[in-house]
């Protein structure tokens, strides 16, 4: 059996490649640069250089998949242009769905997140079927969400396809954009004092890498088609997640709430500064107002039709502490 | 008496975030959209978590049918109708010399004979249940001359100018109505793509559905005539007093022409 892949060198696609390689599966992995250290190194991995909007290199990958995996995305919420966004999550995903649906692809198994849902209604946890309820927060969202509308385009033109919207991911893997957990966590070892905006009540949905890997390979079962399911774990607020990995690092860091609004003000006047002298941006203030709001959910669906189990927090946190204590 | 709020076009945009925002006010509702446009789920979502009795019916308002439908579900479910939110509507495809003219008819039949239709008949519901109100859902559109908006400026043209003189009509029955003349919103995904694409004062002016739909139902509830949502627009709207024809037509076109680059239009 052969898979394509796309996003082989992020953080899912990187343990998706090896993980569908090990399981004797080859895997056509497109990547835009064949040098590139982040490229999943296994007998059943082939890279293959391209991007994913351009057809050509696509169309030469796909050939003779049965399956395609699309987990490239742009995740950079610090970047202010969307047009970043747009070519990859949009273009792209594009790009992927018609080629697949050209060399009928028996399946499409699409990456998205849970945040095209936005955030919970109150601390109800989002389901499926729950619409969205505020307007698209930034250009990520957006984007991603677009992409989903294609996604059931292509379903309506008879390509087969499952959604994977993923909560917040964490876990041993490679350091990216998207696992704020884990660098969370590299602060907490490494940090003596750690600023933090005053909205510990806010709760999120945190998953394990390997649940997220596994339930991928789930999605494919020949009976699960044109369907989209919520990968997450455990719901919980962030007072509850810096105490557990507080207590599971030995941290002696010391916790400073300081007022949301104050601290959002201070990146806000630091972005003008940083666009006005031309400076890398470091932290945009929307990207404080995407982490800063409920986003809990329940993972029903996958676990009744994917018969998915998701890792408990505790446990998952406790692999990703000993991982990044190895790797430091 | 128990009463409700019917809303057109509720399953999306600004129909959708009128519609939360009256359950947030605990009003009992009546949504209408298109079949398939995730109305259920809308009114499932809101019935649960909102604590409101929340009815739905799926039709396409582009058909008188659907509005006598709609009036026979009223009377059959002995619904008092309070609010009335004429909301639905279909927007602009581009020059007039490439629309389909069935495109032409249908917008024309969403944009005003439904309105129309659908307050005739239920004004004696309206009247029973007063003291009362109509929303009806214009646009800025409605006062500027804008190409590739030409069937569709007209259209809210006849809404705001039908509601003001409706209103005068309706006071004696205690019905008050009201117009908002939105601007830009962030409703669709590619409405939202092409408004983070404008230039800086046209992207300030645009509202997120949640933030009009909030002024919308205020403006609604304290028997405003007409209403602008947002500062830069009613700034936008002071300017069009004062300035000459044709600064407003060199402006108007400048920034039609500039949205959305050829490369980055997706097949959607």
């Amino acid at each position: 059996m052969k898979a394509f892949l796309t996003g082989a060198t992020g953080y899912i696609g990187h343990q998706l490649a090896l993980e569908l390689a090990r399981m004797d599966i080859t895997v056509h992995a497109l990547v835009r640069d064949l040098e590139s250290p982040k490229i999943p190194e296994h007998k059943n991995i082939i890279p293959f250089e391209g991007d994913i909007c351009n057809d050509h290199a696509v169309y030469k990958a796909m050939q003779h998949c049965d399956y395609v995996f699309h987990t490239a995305a742009f995740t950079n919420l610090n970047c202010t242009d969307i047009s970043c966004f747009y070519e990859t999550n949009v273009l792209g995903t594009e790009n992927i769905l018609k080629v697949a649906l050209e060399l009928k692809i028996k399946k499409v198994i699409y990456t998205s997140t849970l945040s095209v849902f936005g955030p919970s209604y109150k601390t109800v946890p989002i389901i499926e079927s729950q619409p969205r309820l505020t307007s698209y927060a930034n250009d990520y969202e957006l984007t991603k969400s677009m992409a989903e509308e294609l996604v059931e385009r292509y379903i309506n033109k008879g390509l087969s396809c499952v959604t994977l919207c993923v909560t917040k991911v964490y876990g041993p893997g490679l350091n990216t954009f998207s696992n704020g957990v884990n660098r969370l966590i590299r602060l907490m070892l490494s940090q003596r004092y750690l600023l933090v905006p005053d909205r510990l009540h806010v709760s999120s949905n945190y998953v394990f890498i390997k649940d997220v890997i596994q339930a991928h390979i789930l999605a494919m079962k020949p009976k699960v088609v044109n369907e989209k399911f919520i990968i997450g774990g455990e719901n919980t607020d962030y007072a509850n997640l810096f105490e557990l990995i507080k207590i599971m690092t030995r941290s002696k860091v010391k916790i400073i709430k300081v007022n949301y609004k104050i601290l959002r003000s201070v990146f806000s006047i630091l972005n003008i500064l940083q666009v006005v002298f031309k400076m890398p941006i470091k932290i945009r203030p929307q990207v404080l107002d995407a982490l800063f709001v409920h986003r809990v959910s329940s993972s029903g669906k996958a676990i009744e039709k994917l018969k998915y189990e998701a890792t408990q927090l505790k446990m998952g946190l406790e692999h990703t502490i000993n991982h990044i204590k190895l790797q430091s | 008496m128990r009463t409700f709020t019917l809303i057109t076009g509720a399953s999306q945009g600004f129909g959708k975030a009128m519609a939360l925002e009256c359950a947030q006010r605990k009003m009992n509702l009546l949504l209408i959209a298109l079949p398939q446009s995730g109305l259920g789920p809308l009114a499932a979502f809101i019935e649960k978590n909102l604590n409101v009795e929340v009815h739905f019916l799926e039709c396409d308002l582009s058909t008188t049918e659907s509005c006598y439908n709609i009036a026979k579900y009223v009377s059959q479910q002995k619904l008092n109708i309070r609010y009335l939110i004429n909301n639905a509507g279909v927007l602009s495809r581009g020059m007039f010399d490439t629309l389909d003219p069935k495109f032409i008819l249908r917008q024309i039949a969403v944009n005003v004979t439904t309105p129309t239709l659908l307050i005739r008949l239920l004004l004696e519901n309206l009247k029973r249940s007063g003291p009362s109100a109509i929303l009806n859902i214009s646009s800025m559109a409605s006062f500027f001359s804008l190409p590739k908006k030409q069937v569709y400026g007209a259209t809210k043209s006849y809404v705001t100018a039908f509601s003001k003189t409706l209103k005068k009509e309706l006071k004696q029955h205690h019905i008050s109505v009201t117009t908002i003349c939105p601007g830009g919103l962030n409703t669709t995904t590619r409405l939202c793509y092409q408004n983070r694409l404008v230039g800086w004062i046209t992207r300030q002016s645009v509202l997120n559905p949640e933030d009009a739909a909030r002024i919308a139902i205020d403006a609604m509830l304290k028997n405003k005539t007409i209403l602008v949502p947002g500062f830069v627009n009613q700034c936008l709207m002071f300017l069009n007093k004062l300035l000459p024809d044709f600064i407003k037509d060199y402006l108007a076109n400048r920034e039609l022409n500039k949205f959305p680059p050829g490369k980055l239009q997706p097949g959607i």
